[in-house]
């Protein structure tokens, strides 16, 4: 056992010692920041066509100025509402790492995300006329940022079948399995392994007498490795059965400290459905599925077996 | 790793497009020899010392005078080969034709940005866009919406030569909608950020 710690300190003596890696970083897609001039389409000006836009919306939720004249509230509301304008909806995914195979689009790494992890969704809010009115991003469970009022929403196809995010999320959704090399244990400034499953998973749903299919398929593996650290991966790793603790992966770790850690990843699916045996349809948005955490020993060898190196 | 790589390349080749860009088209010209470019009418790309000179004018693909989710996408696409185009030439002629007068960013940003710049007799060095489209659908009777997620480089404002008017910078990646209208052609009725 001796002879094997000193060997094993020996190889990790000529390790480099892997600082922590950190948070990955998410740039909010503001363009507040920038300010660039000159020729061009800038932030600035985006931001203030907005402005100048929003002023013109007339937000269906607001109602009607207070009429202190006005005896029959319900029916003023009523009258209002019958007057307001009708919105279209149609919601819509940028492209998310983890789609580009699928999109044939080059997504934007540092997009900002949702507090769950997933990646916004962009709503666009068009009139009768299929004119642009507002498009905003939006986070599944955010307050709407325009209350559309049923009667205010025009119907796209009656009868038409449509996921949502939310009916999507809830579906039992299964977690990555994970696993470690070596298994739930490590040495400090090691490289632990990690790998977790990959798997596309359907649901049968019957919806208005019609057979619908739901497909959640994982897109992207967020860790978190307990001591601080977090990664985002589009893809899952992979078992590898000679891996031993200096062997750098795409998907290892390496802790700086000893002490016990919870590993956890969270994957995040995207979604398709099919009505009827008809075309899969992309649903905008993304589920995200927290894992069991895998506990983790990390350990640290002897001092002494250095020095007689 | 993956998403590391995509970020390297991404920001690789935003700082290549700006070189690249005139390259391809001075190949263009060499390829043509009907035209026999006599060194006076070559494109020469802006610098320090002076404006861009014979800038190409970029023509319309056939694919974006359609009436189509791909023509709208192609027209998009378009206008900013021409706003690109007019940061090298301060020429705003065909993307007014394009714009309709009230598109408060075509104006704002582009069309009368680029009269200050030539009333001035400034000139742009960098600063180009590229685009993406991200989304395209027809919303209406003659109208789509275009949704493109753009970047634009660093770039200088020169004042005269080697007198740096202005900085420009880099932009990240950002979505912007085009909202299309068609009439025997697409032409932009409004540009508008997502909140």
């Amino acid at each position: 056992m001796g002879a094997l710690l000193k060997l094993m300190m020996a190889m990790m003596l000529t390790l480099p010692i892997a600082a922590a890696s950190p948070p990955t970083n998410i740039v909010p897609a503001s363009f507040r920041q920038t300010i660039p001039m000159g020729l061009g389409i800038d932030g600035n000006d985006i931001e203030e066509q907005r402005k100048e836009q929003d002023s013109k919306v007339v937000t269906p939720t607001a109602g009607p100025p207070p009429d202190p004249d006005s005896k029959d509230n319900a029916e003023n509301k009523r009258r209002v509402s019958n007057k307001q304008k009708k919105y279209h909806i149609r919601d819509y995914q940028t492209c998310v790492p983890g789609t580009e195979n699928t999109k044939g689009c080059d997504s934007n790494p540092d997009q900002s995300t949702c507090p769950d992890g997933t990646y916004p969704i962009i709503r666009q809010l068009l009139d009768n006329n299929g004119r642009l009115v507002n498009q905003y991003q939006y986070c599944p469970g955010d307050p709407p940022k325009m209350e559309i009022p049923e009667d205010g929403r025009i119907e796209e196809a009656p009868r038409a079948i449509i996921i949502t995010v939310e009916k999507f999320r809830s579906y039992p959704i299964k977690a990555s399995k994970i696993q470690s090399s070596p298994n739930k244990f490590s040495l400090r400034n090691g490289h632990t392994h990690f790998w977790a499953s990959k798997e596309v998973q359907e649901f049968k749903s019957e919806i208005s007498d019609q057979n619908v299919k739901i497909k959640a398929i994982p897109i992207q593996w967020n860790w978190n490795y307990g001591d601080g650290s977090t990664r985002n991966l589009n893809f899952p790793g992979e078992a590898m059965p000679s891996h031993t603790l200096h062997d750098e992966t795409k998907t290892s770790h390496s802790y700086t400290k000893t002490g016990k850690f919870g590993v956890t990843v969270t994957t995040l699916y995207r979604g398709e459905f099919s009505v009827d045996g008809g075309p899969w349809q992309a649903i905008p948005g993304q589920a995200a599925v927290p894992s069991n955490s895998l506990p983790i020993d990390v350990w640290r060898t002897e001092k002494e077996l250095i020095a007689n190196d | 790793m993956l998403i590391l790589s995509a970020c390297i390349e991404q920001s690789t080749d935003n700082s290549s497009t700006n070189t690249n860009s005139p390259k391809s088209s001075l190949e263009s010209l060499d390829s043509t020899p009907k035209s026999e470019p006599s060194p006076s009418s070559l494109y020469k790309p802006g610098s320090a010392e002076g404006p861009a000179q014979n800038v190409p004018f970029p023509a319309m693909p056939a694919e974006a005078r359609k009436f189509t989710e791909d023509g709208a996408k192609s027209f998009t696409l378009y206008y900013f080969d021409l706003l690109n185009y007019a940061i090298d030439s301060t020429d705003t002629k065909e993307i007014e034709r394009i714009s309709e007068d009230d598109c408060t960013i075509c104006y704002k940003s582009i069309i009368d940005e680029a009269e200050e710049i030539k009333k001035a007799h400034r000139w742009q060095v960098g600063g180009k866009h590229q685009a993406v489209v991200i989304d395209s659908h027809i919303s209406g009777k003659n109208i789509a919406i275009v949704t493109v997620e753009f970047t634009s480089d660093v770039g200088k404002v020169y004042s005269a030569p080697s007198v740096v008017h202005e900085k420009l910078q880099k932009q990240d990646a950002t979505s912007l909608a085009f909202d299309l209208s068609y009439n025997k052609g697409w032409t932009v009725h409004k540009i508008m950020g997502v909140e």
